[in-house]
């Protein structure tokens, strides 16, 4: 990184995630932009640009919902840009904060994802029929959770994984999202209660998927000399990455997420990771389903493939363990708030890395720490790398 | 979590409360409508399913042969090189049982999906 | 810290229709077209892809799915902004200036004979709660700040009509407008009220087309290419979504916009500095109140600089010698590309019979649209 700038977080906030909250959408990014503040100690006019991740429009049933959210974000003439990748986004949206500080044009960036699920009637689910393929896929019929089916099955039959194996990501992470202040389901559950679960898309069963929330969040991004003025403890960006691959998704096999690893691979050369296994303290993979946390540890190359299961089992992913994933609670406790998602995993390696996580801080002294976010047709990747 | 954060803003709503009108809410439906133009490769691939036909295209660069067709091959960036029919019989690369409708409801009658290999499709990236 | 240059564009369209190609092919072809002109190779070269496109506008939610495979950017690295083309180049400026990435593509385009009901998609972007249950066509919301415009500066309804004359005259030497025309000031008012003061004949009609350009930095844009286009300062700016709290004469967005450009590109004096603009008309008054939000006059001026001709093609600072939006047809989110376009060609001397003598500092600008007050602004020069 020498030569080029720095950025650092100094400041994240978070609204609760429920099913369905009161406040409107700008009201959750003005809440989440307030507390980021007032976390870093600076006011909106210390922040030169804005950028906004919210996910498909027909959640909150606002077209350029974007600009609709501009004055609750604070982007009240301020430069402004709305990035959106899917579920991809709430990893993303810091990545763009990044490049707007690290070009230099500003020096300084508030970050916010938010969004509003529960607006979309008869279910937020219906919104989802419009992420696909209106003349090849759409007359089918389609159903986000069955696609994620196709994959967890082609995944379990690749390397032979069962679903007691990957019912264990639900049981850590919604037992450790009990310890998180914003959690919409954190749940003292059993293995058995996952495989007694009500069958939704075989081989998916209720407790295997995380809810749809309502749900903001906001992280403050500045520059390196800025950082040394307000704070002793800033969290560098040392890594940025994000890959996309074909529309196509039933043209490749499924058990992989290439593109996970494409994403990884990039954050990694840029941060000068060899060895992620060994570099990274904590991680914070995307979790909307339960396999989907072993799909991605493997993407972003913390095992090898078909091991993870097998890392879950022997508690290496808890938070005591060697490799703490989704101390958090992950998707599966806190809630699935599509693009404030990805940005609360951001903030909890925040928390993480400065040691300001409370009954959920891992032990150690962790200096390097990952999110990850998965979007789209099963194509996208985002991943940010940051340390102390 | 961070010392200096004491509260969480959020106030969470039931269904019910919707329901019986406990907080003001505005229902509107967009009138959305659409008409995408098929264009020269899937209008094709229509007119050939419409005669109980699968017609792919190939790139003879890479050697796939292309089930939807397209008239570009995205993975050697070029156009395609000609049109092939290819059989309708292929094997089970994945399935699933769905007991859901698209909007979340239950379906009375489960529903089979699945992804399928074409027996021609040959091995899509190396 | 690098310069960043466009070095390739490519543009299909734009027409009214473009029934025979899909979304896609029409992506593709437009990205063959900006790959040749730079000379590259997508799957090897290209550093970051950027998409500006809105769900509501393309039919899909989650637009940047249907994007890489005809752009090249399988397995790559691409992301969407949610804003017009030239926003997406703003990021793509500052991609480049990171030092991390080298060669950047943006892509826009507009497929409004997709999408049936376009005017309910415009009105579906009002606040749900305030503004769209009291219905209408959305467009009363340009009529109101007309009204709001002329009454605040004296501007006649002659002089916006002007405009439309000027734009789609201009057009009329430019192949890729769809409505190019020679039409006499008396037409456009004759033409029907639509939204008093507005006119049927000052608001900009939807087209079909696509954009793409390739932008990279120094020492790629070297090598590439001997006609690189400097992208000399990039200014971007959000007033405020609501109507109720917005200057409704004076367009705030693109003053700060402009600002915050001209102060990276070092224009002291618009006026003098810039050789041509490129601004938005997606009504024929915004091109008025857009001269004087970019500073290129005082406030009021406009009308009178555009009656004196000073504006025309030949004039001093000819303003949209492209035909505009009102000659080239409204592309949605490409509006700011289509701009950009007729900005690049200009500065390489490849305008054809539109050719400006001399040009070496070009704007290119985008307004978002109804009901948004955000605006973009780009300065670029064929002088390092």
């Amino acid at each position: 990184m020498f030569g080029k700038k720095r950025v650092a977080i100094v400041g994240a906030g978070l609204t609760l995630f429920r099913r369905r909250l009161k406040e409107t959408g700008k009201e959750l990014s003005y809440e989440a932009s307030k507390m980021a503040l007032d976390a870093a100690g600076m006011e909106l006019k210390d922040m030169q640009s804005v950028v906004m991740g919210t996910a498909p429009d027909a959640f909150d049933g606002v077209h350029m919902k974007g600009e609709y959210l501009a004055d609750g974000a604070g982007a009240y003439r301020k430069p402004y840009t709305r990035v959106f990748v899917g579920g991809g986004t709430g990893v993303f949206t810091p990545l763009a904060g990044w490049w707007h500080v690290a070009s230099g044009q500003f020096d300084s960036c508030l970050v916010v994802a938010e969004e509003k699920m529960s607006s979309c009637y008869p279910h937020p689910q219906y919104a989802f029929t419009t992420i696909f393929d209106p003349i090849l896929e759409r007359p089918i019929g389609m159903n986000l959770i069955w696609i994620f089916a196709l994959e967890m099955h082609r995944y379990m039959h690749k390397h032979g994984i069962k679903k007691e194996d990957i019912a264990r990501v639900s049981v850590k992470n919604k037992g450790n999202a009990l310890n998180h202040p914003c959690a919409q389901l954190g749940a003292k559950i059993t293995v058995e209660d996952v495989l007694n679960s009500e069958i939704m898309a075989w081989p998916v069963q209720r407790l295997d998927v995380s809810p749809t929330s309502d749900g903001a969040g906001a992280l403050i991004l500045v520059s390196e000399d800025v950082a040394k003025e307000i704070t002793d403890n800033p969290v560098w960006i040392d890594g940025v990455g994000w890959c996309i691959d074909s529309t196509l998704w039933t043209n490749r096999d499924l058990y992989y997420p290439d593109y996970v690893e494409c994403a990884a691979r990039m954050a990694y050369k840029m941060a000068g990771i060899k060895n992620p296994p060994k570099e990274i303290d904590v991680a914070e993979p995307y979790d909307p389903f339960d396999y989907k946390e072993l799909h991605h540890m493997e993407g972003l190359l913390l095992c090898k493939k078909g091991q993870a299961p097998k890392l879950t089992a022997e508690g290496v992913t808890q938070r005591d363990g060697e490799l703490p994933i989704n101390p958090s609670g992950g998707l599966l406790g806190v809630g699935n708030p599509i693009a404030a998602a990805g940005l609360m995993k951001v903030c909890e390696i925040f928390w993480q890395l400065r040691g300001e996580a409370g009954k959920r801080q891992i032990p150690g002294d962790p200096r390097t720490g990952l999110a990850q976010a998965w979007g789209d047709l099963m194509q996208y990747g985002s991943v940010i790398v940051l340390r102390r | 979590m961070s010392e200096k954060i004491k509260h969480y803003q959020g106030e969470a709503l039931k269904s019910a409360d919707i329901k019986e009108g406990k907080v003001p809410t505005e229902k509107f439906r967009p009138k959305v409508k659409f008409a995408w133009s098929a264009g020269i490769a899937i209008g094709k691939f229509l007119e050939e399913l419409k005669k109980g036909k699968i017609i792919a295209t190939t790139c003879t660069k890479c050697g796939r042969i292309m089930v939807p067709p397209r008239i570009y091959c995205e993975n050697c960036f070029k156009p395609t090189d000609g049109w092939k029919y290819v059989k309708d019989t292929g094997t089970i690369n994945t399935y699933s049982i769905s007991y859901l409708a698209a909007d979340a409801s239950r379906l009375k009658e489960p529903i089979l999906v699945a992804i399928v290999d074409w027996t021609v499709l040959l091995k899509a990236w190396g | 810290m690098s310069e960043v240059a466009i070095v390739g564009v490519g543009c299909v369209g734009f027409r009214p229709i473009l029934p025979e190609l899909s979304y896609k092919e029409l992506m593709y072809e437009a990205a063959v077209k900006a790959y040749e002109d730079a000379g590259i190779d997508p799957r090897k070269d290209i550093d970051v892809f950027v998409t500006c496109a809105e769900d509501y506008l393309e039919g899909f939610s989650i637009y940047d799915e249907f994007v890489p495979d005809q752009i090249g950017a399988v397995l790559r690295h691409l992301f969407t902004v949610s804003g017009d083309g030239l926003l997406g180049l703003a990021n793509a400026y500052m991609l480049i200036k990171t030092g991390h990435f080298d060669t950047v593509v943006v892509e826009a385009h507009s497929k409004a004979s997709d999408l049936l009901t376009l005017m309910d998609v415009i009105a579906f972007a009002l606040d749900p709660v305030l503004n769209r249950p009291l219905g209408g066509h959305p467009y009363y919301v340009a009529g109101m700040e007309m009204n709001r415009y002329l009454h605040d500066t004296c501007t006649t309804i002659e002089q916006c009509a002007q405009v439309v004359v000027k734009n789609k005259k201009n057009a009329c030497g430019n192949p890729y407008a769809a409505y190019s025309a020679n039409i006499t000031l008396d037409q456009v008012l004759c033409s029907e009220t639509c939204f008093y003061p507005l006119k049927k004949l000052e608001i900009s009609t939807p087209a079909d087309g696509c954009v793409v350009m390739v932008l990279a930095s120094e020492k790629v844009a070297e090598k590439l290419t001997d006609k690189p286009i400097w992208v000399k300062g990039v200014g971007w700016c959000t007033e405020t979504p609501n109507l109720e709290t917005r200057d409704w004469s004076k367009a705030a967005d693109t003053r700060l916009a402009a600002e915050m450009a001209y102060k990276t590109a070092k224009i002291h004096n618009p006026w003098k500095d810039l050789d041509l603009v490129e601004i938005n008309d997606l009504f024929a008054y915004k091109e008025l109140q857009h001269i004087e939000s970019l500073k290129l006059c005082e406030y009021g001026e406009a009308g009178k600089l555009t009656e004196e001709e000073l504006t025309a093609r030949n004039g001093e600072l000819p303003v949209n010698p492209s035909g505009g939006l009102l000659g080239m047809g409204y592309g949605l989110e490409a509006s700011g590309t289509q701009k950009l376009l007729e900005v690049v060609l200009q500065l390489r001397g490849e305008a054809g019979c539109r050719q400006i003598p001399d040009a070496e500092v070009g704007l290119a600008h985008a307004w978002r649209g109804i009901p948004t007050a955000t605006g973009i602004v780009a300065v670029l020069s064929n002088i390092r």
